[in-house]
């Protein structure tokens, strides 16, 4: 286990997010600083985290190992047999209390990086950007710093707790393993937990309203049945697969069905979100019904 | 569909006199919890008769983590890894129907009293507790620190979002530092010199860091930091309790 953070690291990590993403008259080139030092490389790269981050005296801490370096896919969006690994890699030596900090993942990264398990090109590893050529340089710019914030560890001032389940991917792949085989448990052999694996992957419009409400709020959708009910019921249908509207709603209506009721067997809870699946495909359908006339 | 309930702060109660309390000790990794019931016999022969049961459950938001026990016992005791949780847990005691079962009505108010009986599914929470937390807000909002740097008697206030969330370090002159675990009034001049800093957020859009806060304050109905009106020592003495100093005269 990491030593515990020091009050100092989680002070420089705010104001160092806060700087990369404030509108002022330094940001642009506060941003260009950071990506510079991206593109000059892994040790650059390194150097600059540790120094903007206060992260340099957990250099010799214990690290969570990698087995090899990874392609620049499999760091971009890793596989569910990477994702797997990943967990069982970790199984040991990551406990939920730390994987749930996004200074954790900073720290982690910058081992990573130093140790060139991510190769050295790094621009292509963490700057995925929707920006076209044509869009303002200042834009593209802002846009190319977040996605490195989010994909190293998470952008907390944009997105708060939700960005290190959901930013970044070998956090998220983690995670996402953790909650499979908590599926595969609760879900009384529906599921496996390679199954409900490759549900909450590829069908990847579920895992953010899923993780999202249940951190938001102390949400009931945490509740180990009724989260495995939800996720069977979404890897048994093809219609949620790209609507995260959907997605969101059918979990917060899952939630305020079980405010008062805890379903007390599997079958009352495929039940309940079976239930609830259909009305809100059915709100969904009067909707899409009144914008056509 | 709504069917009867017992709210242990009185918000809601079905039954004529029924009255439920309990008591809860939490520690690392483990929470006690004895349930009471008064003036619901009925109920408490519910539970003798395996048809409902006393629960508690655990959670923690930020490592999505759950559990729960069941028991025909008042008494539960209630463990989990440590490593489990971060920060903040929170406390869901109650009792729960395990099987679908008929409520004896003549315990029932008026209303229900006059349906020719009252079902209730499997799964619905006949007693609600108030819900814990494991820590008191104010305190998981404050991390102090001691600061070599700082004259005799000075403190100085952070933000720190590194986990995910909101939280203020405070950094104190360490002959006040050693005092902070005691002295109240130190520790509530933390808190509003926290809130304080809240009204100059920097930011147009919403900023997800403080959420978390955000609920705090609408649970608690204080007014928004965002508002022109927004008082960082009112909020945080309703918050916490200021001890005034007495002097002699």
């Amino acid at each position: 286990m990491l030593e515990p953070i020091e009050p100092s690291v989680g002070i420089a990590f705010t104001n160092w997010q806060r700087d990369l993403i404030r509108k002022d008259e330094g940001l642009l080139e506060r941003q260009e600083a950071m990506l510079q030092a991206l593109e000059r490389g892994p040790e650059p790269f390194c150097n600059y985290l540790e120094e903007h981050l206060a992260i340099g005296s957990y250099r010799n801490s214990p690290k969570l190992s990698l087995h090899r370096e990874l392609t620049l896919n499999e760091v971009s969006n890793p596989p569910v047999e990477l994702e797997r690994e990943l967990y069982e890699l970790w199984e040991h030596e990551l406990t939920p209390n730390e994987a749930c900090l996004p200074i954790y993942w900073y720290i982690m990264h910058t081992a990573w990086i130093r140790s060139l398990w991510f190769g050295s090109d790094l621009v292509k590893t963490f700057v995925h950007t929707s920006r076209s050529a044509s869009d303002p340089m200042e834009n593209q710019v802002d846009d190319r710093a977040r996605s490195v914030m989010r994909r190293v560890g998470g952008l907390v001032e944009e997105r708060g707790k939700v960005s290190v389940f959901s930013d970044c991917p070998m956090a998220r792949a983690w995670w996402r393993r953790r909650i499979s085989i908590s599926v595969a448990e609760y879900s009384e052999g529906t599921l496996t937990a390679d199954q409900a694996h490759i549900a909450l992957h590829k069908k990847s419009a579920v895992w953010e309203p899923l993780v999202l409400n249940s951190l938001r709020r102390v949400t009931v959708v945490n509740n180990p049945r009724i989260r495995a009910a939800i996720v069977a019921h979404i890897a048994s249908v093809d219609s949620i697969v790209s609507s995260g509207k959907i997605c969101t709603r059918l979990v917060q209506d899952v939630a305020r069905r079980c405010q008062f009721f805890t379903p007390q067997t599997w079958q009352d809870a495929m039940e309940l979100v079976n239930s609830s699946a259909a009305s809100v495909q059915a709100k969904a359908g009067e909707s899409t019904n009144e914008d056509n006339d | 569909m709504s069917f009867p309930q017992l709210f242990q702060d009185g918000s809601r109660n079905d039954w004529q006199d029924a009255v439920y309390d309990c008591d809860i000790t939490i520690d690392r990794g483990v929470a006690f919890i004895e349930h009471k019931l008064k003036n619901a016999a009925g109920l408490e022969q519910l539970v003798q008769d395996g048809k409902a049961k006393w629960s508690l459950e655990v959670r923690c938001p930020r490592t999505l983590f759950s559990t729960a026990h069941m028991s025909r016992e008042p008494t539960i005791m209630l463990r989990w890894d440590p490593s489990d949780v971060y920060e903040e847990i929170t406390i869901f005691p109650g009792m729960i129907a395990v099987q679908e079962l008929e409520l004896p009505r003549q315990e029932l108010t008026k209303v229900w009293q006059e349906a020719n009986t009252v079902l209730v599914p499997a799964g619905w929470q006949l007693v609600r507790g108030i819900t814990y937390s494991s820590q008191a807000d104010s305190s998981s909002l404050l991390t102090f620190q001691k600061d070599e740097t700082l004259d005799e008697g000075q403190m100085m206030i952070q933000e720190n979002t590194s986990s995910g969330s909101l939280k203020f370090i405070v950094q104190l002159a360490p002959d006040i530092y050693e005092n902070i675990s005691k002295n109240r009034t130190l520790q509530v001049a933390a808190l509003i010199g926290a809130l304080g800093r809240l009204h100059n957020q920097p930011y147009e859009e919403p900023n997800e860091a403080y959420l978390g806060l955000k609920y705090i304050f609408e649970q608690h109905g204080f007014t928004p930091w965002d508002e022109s009106d927004f008082d960082p020592a009112y909020t945080a003495t309703r918050w916490e309790r200021f001890t005034p100093i007495i002097l002699d005269d």
